[in-house]
């Protein structure tokens, strides 16, 4: 179960002058899901297009199956790849029914009727397979294009923005969908995503991607959890950094100060990483903060608290126990623990910004 | 020149080629670049030609002569396009923006003229107004005029052009207009202009890349005309060209007058495309709301009428009219009609050829050039544009000299005539395939690839079968511009071999209205077919 299904090694790719992948490796297992998760513009799309042989790597190599099929000298093209792909707007061949577009990969030695007629069970669409392409709602084409992708066997099925195209209350029905449709068929797979709840809840393994560079590939919890890059804190949900200074083993901050595990020089500038459920406020005439802007988000209150530094940090609190005032002053506590994270800033800058990525 | 074009295209290969994988079939390619070849053949035969006279060439483009010719074709040119943009600015603005009474069915009237060959006019000009024409036979009778002014030469050709020629600018404007945004005019008045100066200020300068782009259709339209100017006896560069075909033959100076046209015929389009880009930006900036207010003429109502009949009159009823009226007169003087269909099956024939012969060339063009984007294959698209620029009497005399001396088994063969058509009608097969071809997502070939196609493969079973409606479109628009095309079917066609277009032509020549009335009329209703599609998708467009 531990054969490699795709390995990109050292990738880069330039259009003309613009370098859209810088150096990308990435190995994934047979079997598993790995989302690739970056804003737009970001090389995601690229690498997904580089992996089925649509472009072609300025540098590096890649590999499927235990083949090389991009690499010095080497260039094999898309059709021999065995690479099945899903495009965002599905690109059903309009002219073909759903029976002829999902036997169009089949080679000729398979039963085709045989096969078409256990790929359409496999996505639930039995009896549609002598509907047109336009006859279909946009849930049934994706599973069509799904089926399609699939019925030649793949080693690899790429998936690029897949739910991109439907509502937001359809999506989160059919990716559960299509994660158990893809999972049934033992497919691996990559996918491309802007959305990180879609990344962290499909993805066995998700790699976040900015301005072409791998920033991080790890599991959705590693990556929540212990963010490499305030880029990836950022992107994979809300976050927020506290400046702070190393004295005798412990990070002082304006909050008050926590012991770290790992050894840094004293008088090191860092900033913590804080996400809004670790951070708790109670009222206090004498604590450090004020609230500035109180949220409702339903079952939470999100609130904002403005530090004497002039930083802010976000709190979430339940609504049922914690309604409080704009302007009330609040002490802030933070609930660390085991779970710091901070990033150094002689390595790292990064500039906490009121434009966080919403969920 | 071979050699620096191969080394720009391997430069590129590896530059922004929208695929890196994107290394064209070698068919789609060779069939590609023969084609541009084909079509670079005429014209780098004549520069040979009027290369080979060396400083005898100048001598004669020098003479006075040559410079009366270039005199008479720049004041028809300019003339014309004068004329028709003063006929289509009000036309345009009475029937999309004012509640003048009738306005639908007046748009549609001002623009049928197009579909008339400007022979067609020219036959209906002589017939009506000149010598022992209709209207001085009615004037004959009663008034016993005896002579009417002058129609031959400049007047006549003049008129003749500018009523087949102004719906060029007309159709451009009427869209131009449909695609103003009246909330920009709306604020215009708020800011205390009014009608006139908004329409000077606002209104007016968004109009100016359509009205660029149309005045220089009708320039090309004007200095390409062979038809109207010949049988209106007005030596432009076209007439002239012939003239020195048919009577002395000088193949230097034919060739060197024919350069100085495709020089003028290539500035007025390399014009017209640099406008076309700003057209199309300003109408895509602008297509955010419609719905004007239309302005009420009151008892400028009647003006307003009169002024588009009189447009209607002459372009569409007197043309009618006079053709009714000569057919009648032919029929009663048993004017055959085998012969006409005789002419049609050959002009169908013909036509059918080009057509295909065209489509099947167009298609790699199109799909090179939309698929695998490069200079190179660019380079390939832009050169079969030359057949805008190249007067169909340019071509014809190129391939006259050619075959005659290089290619003797085709000379005087229906081959060398589709090859001319081809070369001629090119440029609209790829545009009407290019533009289906745009339509198709690059994803399904993609698709296609990953489902184990070849790009050879993926091309057949996907891309063709789904501009399937594009290459008919295209081949069909090749068909009916082959029926009207006159002087390379003059030139080029087998001894015998006549078709509708050359037997009016032959027939106005010689005076004998009757027997060109009918081969006319069943020109212009086929010549209308692709209006009538056009006007009727058009409208199912703007319905849904």
């Amino acid at each position: 179960m531990n054969n490699i299904a795709v390995r990109c090694s050292d990738i880069t790719k330039s259009f003309g002058r613009t370098l859209a992948i810088q150096g990308v490796s990435l190995a994934l297992e047979e079997g598993k899901f790995l989302a690739l998760l970056g804003p737009s513009g970001c090389g995601k799309t690229t690498l997904l297009r580089l992996i089925a042989g649509f472009e072609a790597p300025d540098r590096g190599t890649i590999e499927i199956g235990g083949r090389t099929v991009s690499g010095p000298g080497v260039f094999v093209p898309p059709e021999s790849r065995r690479a099945g792909i899903v495009f965002q707007d599905y690109a059903l061949f309009p002219h073909m029914d759903v029976n002829r577009n999902i036997a169009f990969g089949l080679p000729k030695n398979v039963d085709h009727r045989k096969r078409v007629q256990e790929m359409l069970s496999l996505v639930g669409l039995k009896g549609l397979e002598h509907r047109a392409p336009h006859e279909l709602s946009g849930g049934e084409q994706q599973r069509v294009a799904l089926a399609r992708a699939l019925a030649p066997g793949p080693t690899v099925l790429l998936l690029d923005e897949p739910f991109s195209n439907l509502d937001a209350d359809l999506r989160i029905r059919i990716r559960a969908e299509v994660k158990d449709i893809l999972t049934c068929a033992g497919a691996t797979v990559v996918f491309v995503t802007h959305d990180q709840q879609e990344a962290l809840f499909m993805g066995d393994l998700v790699g976040v991607m900015n301005a072409g560079r791998m920033e991080q590939i790890d599991t959705p919890q590693a990556i929540f959890e212990k963010p490499a890059t305030p880029f990836v804190a950022r992107f994979t949900g809300m976050a927020d950094f506290l400046a702070g200074t190393v004295q005798d083993g412990l990070v002082v901050t304006e909050v008050g100060s926590l012991s770290l595990h790992d050894s840094i020089p004293q008088g090191e500038r860092v900033s913590l990483m804080l996400r809004p459920n670790l951070v708790n406020i109670r009222p206090d005439p004498t604590g450090v903060g004020t609230i500035a802007e109180r949220i409702f988000q339903g079952s939470h209150y999100l609130y904002r608290i403005k530090l004497p530094s002039g930083a802010t940090v976000r709190s979430l609190q339940d609504c049922g126990c914690a309604d409080y005032p704009v302007n009330t002053r609040v002490s802030v506590e933070l609930n660390l623990d085991h779970n710091v994270v901070y990033f150094r800033e002689s390595r790292q800058v990064c500039e906490p910004s009121d434009g966080e990525v919403t969920i | 020149m071979a050699i620096g074009i191969a080394k720009l295209a391997t430069a590129r290969i590896g530059g922004r080629g929208r695929a890196g994988y994107a290394r064209p079939p070698a068919a789609l390619w060779l069939a590609a670049a023969l084609v541009a070849v084909a079509v670079l053949l005429p014209l780098a035969y004549l520069v040979l030609r009027a290369s080979g006279a060396g400083t005898e060439l100048w001598g004669l483009l020098f003479r006075s002569r040559t410079l009366a010719i270039l005199g008479r074709t720049v004041l028809l040119v300019i003339a014309v396009t004068g004329i028709s943009l003063a006929i289509s600015l009000p036309v345009a603005w009475l029937t999309q923006r004012t509640d003048l009474p009738l306005r639908r069915m007046w748009s549609i009237l001002t623009a049928l003229p197009l579909v008339i060959p400007s022979y067609v006019v020219g036959f209906v000009i002589v017939a009506a107004l000149g010598p022992r024409g209709i209207l001085q036979q009615a004037l004959a009778g009663p008034f016993g005029v005896e002579r009417l002014p002058e129609i031959y030469g400049f007047p006549g050709a003049l008129l003749a052009v500018t009523l087949v020629a102004y719906p060029y600018i007309l159709l451009p404007l009427q869209s131009a207009i449909r695609g103003l945004d009246p909330r920009l005019e709306e604020v215009a008045r708020s800011l205390g202009h009014g009608r006139w100066d908004t329409f000077r200020r606002v209104v007016l300068p968004q109009l100016r890349p359509a009205m660029a782009a149309g005045a220089l259709l009708v320039a090309l339209y004007t200095l390409r005309d062979f038809g109207a100017v010949s049988l209106l006896r007005y030596e432009t560069f076209t007439w002239a060209i012939y003239l020195q075909y048919q009577t002395s033959f000088d193949r230097v100076l034919a060739a060197g007058l024919s350069l100085v046209l495709v020089v003028m015929a290539i500035a007025i389009l390399f014009l017209e495309f640099r406008t076309r880009g700003k057209a199309q930006y300003h109408r895509a900036a602008a297509s955010v709301s419609r719905s004007p207010s239309y302005v009420r003429l009151g008892g400028w109502r009647w003006p307003a009428l009169a002024f588009c009949g009189l447009v209607v009159l002459l372009a569409l009823v007197m043309p009618v009219s006079v053709l009714g009226y000569w057919l009648a007169r032919g029929f009663s003087g048993g004017e055959t009609l085998w012969l006409t269909s005789s002419y049609a099956l050959n002009s169908a024939y013909v036509s059918g050829l080009a057509a295909a012969a065209t489509g099947i060339g167009a298609i790699a063009i199109a799909i090179l050039d939309v698929r695998y984007p490069s200079l190179f294959s660019r380079l390939l698209e832009r050169i079969t544009y030359i057949g805008f620029a190249l007067p169909g009497i340019v071509i014809a005399l190129a391939l006259v000299f050619f075959g005659a001396n290089y290619a003797t088994l085709t000379y005087q063969t229906l081959v060398m005539l589709v090859f001319a058509y081809a070369v001629l009608f090119l440029p609209q097969a790829v545009a009407a395939i290019r533009s289906s071809l745009l339509q198709v997502s690059p994803r399904l070939e993609e698709a296609a690839r990953s489902l184990g196609r070849t790009p050879l493969q993926a091309l057949m079973a996907i891309t063709l079968p789904l501009v399937r409606p594009g290459i008919l479109a295209g081949a069909g628009l090749v068909f009916l511009t082959t029926m009207k095309e006159l002087p390379a079917t003059l030139l080029l066609s087998p001894i015998g071999f006549k078709t509708l277009a050359t037997s009016i032509w032959a027939a106005t020549s010689e005076g004998s209205f009757a027997r060109a009335a009918f081969p006319a009329v069943v020109l212009i209703l086929l010549s209308s077919v692709p209006m009538a599609i056009l006007t009727i998708r058009g409208k199912r467009q703007s319905d849904e």
